[in-house]
């Protein structure tokens, strides 16, 4: 599994979770950024992507995570 | 000793002095200092409450780290954290609930085997150890070896007597490294202590006085003038907590270390979420990362929420684990604010109904505005939600000023049978203020308003000051201090949030 592999599964999660198509993410992408995504959608984009890439993310990470790119980076760290 | 005594700046300064003349014992320094404080402003012998969780706090972390198995490393954080918990409930809050419980199922009897003690801070540190605890469990970062830094951390006098909620991670640099002496360290210090002055004791205690005087004699005016009471008592908490975290904040400054903030100009809110966001931040943050994190993403409420969404559609599925794992957070957030029951109301069931009904809502709001053409960036529009965020969160304080449930409901039940009745003018001489002091209170608002629209704009009062020359920058200190010695109601009531 390469970086961009790593995107394009995120890309779909993202949209799926905030239903909307027009999302394209990229490293720098914040919270800010997408409509939807705040304290309270935090956790279940978390939920959803522990699904789809089938491992953990550790609770240490998951209040400290500031954009996309620190998430493609627990992915490749962690994920299988 | 209280944060506006004699004995306070004279402990300060002698403190100051050790600290920067003894650069390598300055933790040492500090750690006597704030066992001094303690003795000091707690009313009962406190030293065997530090002990016990220090050494719950500090071992346990320790022994988490060397631990090779995730099930005694949890062991070992259930029984750490117990020990914490225990001493918090039975403290601070058994008395409280117990009685709380008593009421509600009319139970009639004794709860004198739970006493109520005074023990100022505990709820605090008690947060800040638990965290820590729970950071070296998730492997956050590693546990401290030096039991000075630990117990500075934890036991750090400024933000005892009301916050802010420290962690570890942001802290324990100024706890293991030396800091310098730096002239522009005290400046700031003491120029955001004189602000947190100035709030307490020129705008909170004129603002307590209208408060005060309306909730005592609420039958005597009419539903509008208990609008305007409860927004009084809005201005009153805010300069008060706010003004304690500005003393704590800058007196902390003097010795070169920089605590969190914990008010982000609230009553610019644009809903009652960005409220809380704004509004006690640290505790607010606290118990987001280790309850409501932590149980939305346990088994029990991911699989929850995927059985939901088979049955129910992804909606639900979203909404029913979130709205749960919120009911838990302002559940413990109600019952850290003192266990009483009106507090319960005021600062656990309110704000919790507040945001269910807001995010519910949110749909509605979005497709009316755009059915209206209403742009949420006009200003119109953001004043207008500032000024219902507000009224909104009054209703929690209507329980608050009330002073007791039973008190709350004849309150609300007055002001329902007097909705358009308006008293205030009539009763104006039953506030105890003269001329002086009601100018007094708008000029204060108006410095505050100024004050909280630039901090808003992530600007402050105090930038342009700053940049002027050293006679204009001191002259402006110099005046400060002359405000407050004139118009400051000194030797009032203590801290609003020092009960908690």
């Amino acid at each position: 599994m390469d970086r961009a592999d790593v995107f394009n599964r995120l890309n779909k999660v993202f949209r799926e979770v905030f239903d909307d198509k027009n999302i394209n993410l990229s490293a720098e992408t914040t919270a800010k950024d997408i409509d939807g995504w705040d304290s309270f959608e935090h956790i279940n984009l978390l939920v959803a992507i522990e699904d789809e890439f089938s491992f953990k993310i550790p609770m240490s990470k998951v209040a400290n995570l500031k954009n996309v790119g620190e998430i493609v980076d627990i992915i490749l760290e962690l994920g299988k | 000793m209280t944060l506006i005594s004699t004995s306070f700046f004279l402990f300060l300064i002698c403190t100051l002095i050790l600290y920067y003349c003894f650069p390598k014992y300055q933790k040492v320094v500090l750690l006597l200092a704030s066992l001094f404080f303690y003795n000091s402003v707690s009313s009962e012998k406190i030293w065997l409450l530090l002990l016990v969780i220090f050494s719950s706090t500090y071992f346990s972390a320790i022994i988490i780290e060397k631990l090779k198995t995730v099930l005694w490393k949890r062991v070992t954080l259930c029984f750490a954290v117990g020990i914490i918990v225990f001493i918090l409930f039975y403290f601070k809050y058994a008395h409280n609930l117990l009685s709380l419980l008593y009421s509600i199922f009319d139970i009639q009897g004794e709860i004198s085997f739970v006493k109520l003690v005074s023990y100022i801070g505990v709820s605090y540190f008690s947060l800040s150890a638990i965290g820590y605890i729970i950071d070296v469990y998730w492997q956050s970062y590693k546990a401290e070896k030096n039991p000075v830094t630990v117990a500075d951390f934890l036991f750090y006098f400024p933000q005892v007597i009301s916050g802010p909620v420290t962690r570890f991670a942001e802290m324990k640099d100024y706890f293991r490294n030396q800091i310098l002496f730096k002239s522009e360290n005290i400046y700031y210090g003491i120029r955001r202590m004189l602000w947190g002055y100035f709030k307490k004791l020129v705008i909170s205690e004129r603002f307590a006085i209208l408060t005060t005087t309306i909730y005592s004699n609420y039958t005597d005016f009419g539903a509008i003038d208990i609008v305007f009471g409860t927004l009084c008592y809005a201005v009153q908490l805010y300069t008060d907590f706010s003004g304690c975290m500005d003393i704590i904040i800058g007196a902390s400054q003097l010795f070169g270390i920089k605590l969190p903030e914990n008010f982000n100009a609230p009553f610019f809110s644009k809903n009652v979420r960005d409220f809380w966001h704004k509004w006690h931040i640290t505790l607010g943050l606290w118990f987001k990362d280790y309850v409501m994190y932590p149980t939305q993403m346990s088994s029990f409420m991911v699989n929850l929420g995927k059985k939901l969404k088979n049955k129910f559609g992804k909606n639900i599925s979203k909404k029913i684990p979130l709205y749960l794992s919120m009911s838990v957070l302002w559940f413990l957030i109600g019952i850290w604010h003192g266990g009483t029951g009106y507090y319960f109301i005021a600062t656990g069931i309110v704000p919790f109904v507040l945001l269910i009904l807001a995010d519910l809502l949110n749909p509605a709001t979005k497709t009316f505005l755009e059915k209206f053409n209403i742009n949420s960036q006009n200003i119109f529009y953001r004043v207008f939600m500032s000024v219902k965020t507000v009224l909104l969160i009054c209703i929690c304080w209507i329980f608050v000023c009330s002073s007791s449930t039973k008190n709350s409901v004849a309150v609300i039940n007055h002001a329902f049978h007097s909705l358009f009745k308006f008293n205030l003018v009539n009763n104006f001489e039953m506030f105890d203020i003269g001329y002086v002091s009601l100018y007094m209170m708008i000029i204060g608002l108006v410095v505050l308003f100024v004050s909280d629209y630039l901090q808003n704009k992530n600007s402050s009062i105090f930038k342009f000051n700053d940049k002027q020359l050293p006679i204009i920058k001191y002259s402006v200190i110099y005046a400060e201090i002359l405000c407050i010695m004139i118009f400051g109601k000194i030797g009032s009531s203590q801290f609003i949030y020092l009960q908690f």
